[in-house]
């Protein structure tokens, strides 16, 4: 062997040995956000999407043990696959908070209006009370009318304010009508909102936009906080089975977990894709097609001596 | 000595010619994943990702990616489209990180103002 032949073939072992045992900046990035991420709160509040990152990673870890050429890409996303799930939890605190901090300022205006209230009452008493009286409690009189003038001011003040909380839930009552329908069934109320509003073509990601809708329809299910959820997916009768079933499931997830981000309670609702199943229009129109791809919120009838699981 | 050169250049026409035959199966545009990121991308847009530095970064790696994945797609070529599919996929990945975190961010803000709204009724009511 001459000594051009020996390099070759040290350097092709090293090579080879480099390819098959050191794993991408991509790939360690992407084991330790999964790390972080399945130790931290979001192993609590998002555990599908912890599970989402772990299937990502897996791809990732296959992809380089059998050297593929798209592991680096592999590996990026399912860094980001943990890092979503991170930022899911987190937003889930975020909105618990938000939905806290928002009962709170609620209650503190409502106590307020009932002080004003109860000051008038007292008022207009202290009032026919100073007016039995002789003329030296006219000076006292015309103290109470003026604490009358403020207090009433004070009231129109708390009228407005929850006259304008009330247009404010009519206008919220409307927009929801636009684009859910809900009816009551023997199952239960059932709230059914459109596919397209939801999600983007064949996407399980919620839009932007229908997050800020889902949102309110939580506030609202907050009111009923003691009942079970089921959240149905469903698709059209257009491409294979498995694969409707796996994104109606997906979407029926999202929806679920929007829900608890804002706080209800998780072992109350149960999330589960139908796929084609059940439709409620005619898949051989697009129309009815639309109809179909949809999710549906159903709010189980009360059963007595049932409060959680 | 020419022994083994040939048997090299022997193995390495086959190793050519095989990632040749296999590399043949389409030249078509990654229709899918060119899709799944615009969605990606549009979604972080409507969330306002550009307004929250940390959401902003992934949006602009998002864009950053779709941008070189599409001069991939317009150069052509089979190697090319993989390419430019295996970049969709990350502006995907990165995009959907950018709804996120500008949407918590909105929660957090909302959260913030409720609690300014709290302590400025006190203060006018006391």
């Amino acid at each position: 062997m001459t000594k051009r032949n020996l390099i070759i073939s040290v350097l092709a072992t090293l090579g080879l040995a480099a390819c098959a045992s050191s794993p991408s900046r991509e790939l360690l990035d992407a084991r330790s956000a999964y790390a972080r991420a399945s130790s931290g709160p979001a192993m609590q509040s998002v555990p599908a999407e912890v599970h989402k990152a772990k299937v990502s990673l897996d791809k990732a870890e296959m992809a380089f043990s059998s050297d593929a050429s798209n592991q680096r890409d592999l590996a990026y996303v399912a860094q980001r696959r943990s890092q979503l799930a991170e930022a899911l939890s987190k937003q889930a605190e975020h909105a618990a908070l938000r939905v806290n901090a928002e009962a709170n300022l609620a209650s503190v205006k409502d106590a307020d209006a009932r002080a004003t209230k109860n000051e008038l009452n007292q008022t207009k008493a202290d009032l026919v009370g100073a007016e039995h009286n002789a003329s030296d409690e006219k000076r006292r009189a015309a103290e109470a009318n003026t604490k009358t003038a403020e207090a009433n001011a004070k009231t129109a003040e708390a009228d407005k304010r929850a006259a304008d909380a009330d247009a404010k839930v009519k206008a919220m009552q409307l927009e929801l009508a636009k684009w859910a329908a809900v009816k009551e069934e023997p199952r239960g109320v059932v709230i059914t909102l459109s596919g397209s509003v939801l999600f983007a073509s064949d996407k399980a990601t919620l839009l932007p936009e229908a997050k800020n809708r889902l949102t309110q329809v939580t506030a609202a299910l907050m009111e009923t906080k003691e009942r079970r959820l089921d959240i149905q997916g469903f698709t059209d009768s257009q491409g294979k089975d498995a694969y409707n079933i796996d994104l109606s499931q997906r979407r029926a997830d999202a929806v679920r977990v929007h829900l608890i981000a804002g706080g209800y309670p998780p072992d109350l609702i149960t999330a589960k894709g139908v796929g084609k199943a059940s439709p409620v229009a005619d898949n051989a129109t697009a129309e009815g097609r639309a109809n179909n791809r949809r999710v549906e919120i159903i709010i189980e009838p009360k059963r007595p001596g049932v409060t959680s699981l | 000595m020419t022994i083994k050169t040939a048997s090299l250049r022997a193995l390495l026409a086959l190793f050519l010619g095989t990632a040749l035959v296999g590399g043949c199966a389409s030249t078509r545009p990654p229709t899918e994943t060119m899709e799944s990121s615009a969605a990606s991308i549009r979604g972080a847009e409507q969330a306002g990702a550009e307004d929250v530095p940390r959401a902003a970064l992934y949006l602009q790696l998002a864009n950053e990616q779709s941008a070189k994945a599409k001069v991939l797609i317009a150069s052509g070529g089979e190697d090319n489209m993989r390419a430019a599919s295996n970049l969709l996929m990350r502006a995907s990945a990165d995009g959907d990180l950018a709804i996120a975190l500008a949407e918590s961010d909105k929660d957090r803000v909302a959260a913030e103002q409720a609690l300014a709204d709290i302590r400025t009724f006190k203060q006018q009511t006391q």
